[in-house]
């Protein structure tokens, strides 16, 4: 692995000048090809978090899902510790796969509607070699209460939890198997306001009990703010502009930066709430 | 959680789950609840109307119509249940198998179940009976290869939807492997959508079963079938109508009652429904 000469061991994850095109699927297959990814790089340190900010189409959810391994990509690499993810296998792919952890953004899909919330996050134990019942319902209690919901919640069904329940037992299933990357896909987006402020409030609290990297994807400047020590901006696939998450919002260099930042909205009380509640 | 009985919800399975366990138990009771051997000829009450000693009057043979038509549900039965197995095992299975490879997989398996799908049912029913023979094991097998294209198409399309969801990519990223993930994942929203289909090709099954013994190619005489009965009837509709009758109501309350059920199904299984 070349390009991770001179690296810090540190590095969790690195992404080298990382391409997907999407073809265009016309009755003809032609025209309409879309170039999700555009040579990008950025790189990611043990206990680091980063945000992805971009309006939508700019290709931040799938950076996330080539990191995943669930979207292809055409050329550049990403490893993660160390090891290139495109070309993992066996029990290295599984390694991976337990690894890294995604949070998605619709929480009413994020549940197979015919299992109960509790063997949902229990198949995450299961997977890491616990098979005892009892065990894994202790473990699912114990997680459920961690992410500050019921434990009794384990036996409800997707369905009979709200938006924001769903969110947190999403997370639990997530930390279940004892990830070192967490990848956030709009977590906040589909909850309301003041749900949103908790479940940021909750990330920040597990991160320090859990101690996991972090990135988060989204479209809300301010959640980044509050969130990451870090800031990507990308823009049609393209990354304009990096940095110290203070520094970019209080300094942007690029113009699509500046946009960005002065399109949020200044309604008081979405800037501030999370804030408020630190 | 207490889940109280939701009329809206169980109300058309409540009705029409009765009558279809009336009619399995009349074909597994058959020889104990039918007033008459089914066979027994009696020339002295030919062509009888339906009466105190033959409620339901006799044929033109002097044989028991009630006895028959009870009889005549065995047939149906097995072979709407075994019909519907063969439909639903191999549907599923390709559907599962095209959703999961898609690609090449996928467009030969669905271009072959097309094909299979454009001829009209009992015109294949007709075409494979021709070159198995006649009997009623390969009706089954016949009305069990009409299936197969309807199920694939159904377990196909909801299996592609369930695998754009985000539970699917969340189970993939826990790192579940891929027979696992069909079995936890894919087949179990797979099966209430095939249960109501089950539901409704059985209706279809036993109607299909009786048309084709209607045409002579399913049960044999003197093997009495509500299609066979039908047909036989039909001879003598102005003078007996009842031979016709009988078998033709009892075919009707079955197919109309396992079509219900299937919409009944439909409301039970689908766990967004709130009580």
């Amino acid at each position: 692995m070349p390009f991770a000469a001179g690296m810090p061991d540190a590095m969790l994850l690195v992404a080298r000048k990382l391409s997907t095109t999407f073809r265009g699927r016309g009755l003809l297959r032609r025209g309409g090809d879309v170039r999700a990814l555009n040579e990008v790089s950025f790189s990611l340190a043990k206990n680091q978090t980063l945000g992805i900010v971009g309006e939508s189409g700019s290709g931040k959810s799938t950076l996330l899902r080539v990191i995943l391994r669930l979207t292809p990509y055409d050329s550049g690499n990403v490893a993660f510790d160390g090891a290139e993810v495109a070309t993992l296998s066996g029990t290295a792919l599984k390694d991976l796969r337990r690894r890294v952890q995604p949070v998605f953004q619709d929480p009413y899909a994020t549940f197979n509607p015919r299992f109960s919330i509790g063997s949902s996050i229990g198949l995450g134990f299961e997977l890491l070699g616990e098979h005892r019942r009892q065990g894994v319902r202790e473990e699912v209690r114990r997680l459920l209460d961690d992410v500050g919901l019921d434990p009794d919640l384990e036996r409800a069904l997707p369905h009979e939890l709200s938006g924001g329940q769903r969110q947190r037992a999403a997370i639990a299933r997530a930390l279940a198997v004892r990830p070192d990357l967490l990848l956030l896909d709009e977590p906040t987006s589909a909850l309301d306001v003041s749900v949103q402020a908790q479940v940021l409030n909750l990330f920040k609290d597990l991160r320090r009990r859990y101690g996991f990297s972090l990135i988060l994807v989204t479209h809300d400047l301010p959640v980044v703010g509050f969130m990451c020590d870090h800031l990507l901006v990308m823009k049609s696939g393209e990354v304009v502009e990096r940095g110290a998450t203070a520094t970019v919002i209080g300094k942007p260099v690029s113009p699509y930066t500046r946009a960005l930042i002065d399109s949020a909205p200044e309604v008081s009380g979405k800037k501030a709430q999370p804030a408020e509640r630190q | 959680m207490i889940r109280q009985l939701n009329w809206r919800r169980y109300g058309l399975v409540a009705v029409t789950l009765p009558v279809v366990a009336l009619v399995f138990l009349a074909a597994a009771l058959a020889p104990v609840i039918a007033p008459y051997d089914p066979f027994e000829l009696d020339v002295l009450v030919m062509l009888q109307g339906p009466g105190e000693n033959h409620l339901l009057g006799t044929d033109e043979l002097g044989r028991d119509i009630l006895s028959r038509v009870i009889h005549a549900s065995r047939v149906s039965i097995v072979v709407g249940l075994v019909a519907v197995a063969i439909g639903a095992t191999g549907g599923v299975l390709i559907g599962v198998l095209a959703a999961h490879f898609g690609g090449a997989v996928d467009s030969v398996l669905m271009r072959f179940m097309e094909i299979v799908f454009c001829f009209p049912a009992i015109l294949l029913a007709v075409i494979l009976m021709a070159n198995l023979g006649t009997s009623v094991l390969n009706a089954m097998l016949a009305i069990g290869i009409i299936f197969i294209p309807g199920f694939a198409r159904l377990t196909r399309a909801v299996a592609q939807t369930v695998q754009r969801q985000p539970f699917l990519e969340a189970a993939i990223c826990l790192g579940v492997g891929p027979l696992r993930l069909v079995t936890r994942e894919i087949l179990p929203n797979v099966i209430g959508p095939v249960l109501v289909e089950a539901a409704v090709a059985f209706s279809y099954a036993v109607l299909l079963e009786s048309a084709l013994s209607f045409l002579g190619l399913g049960a044999q005489p003197p093997e009495p079938s509500w299609g066979n009965m039908i047909n036989t009837g039909r001879g003598f509709i102005d003078q007996a109508p009842w031979i016709s009758l009988a078998p033709g109501a009892a075919l009707f309350i079955t197919v109309f009652s396992f079509n219900l059920l299937g919409d009944g199904l439909r409301d039970v299984l689908d766990p967004k429904l709130h009580d």
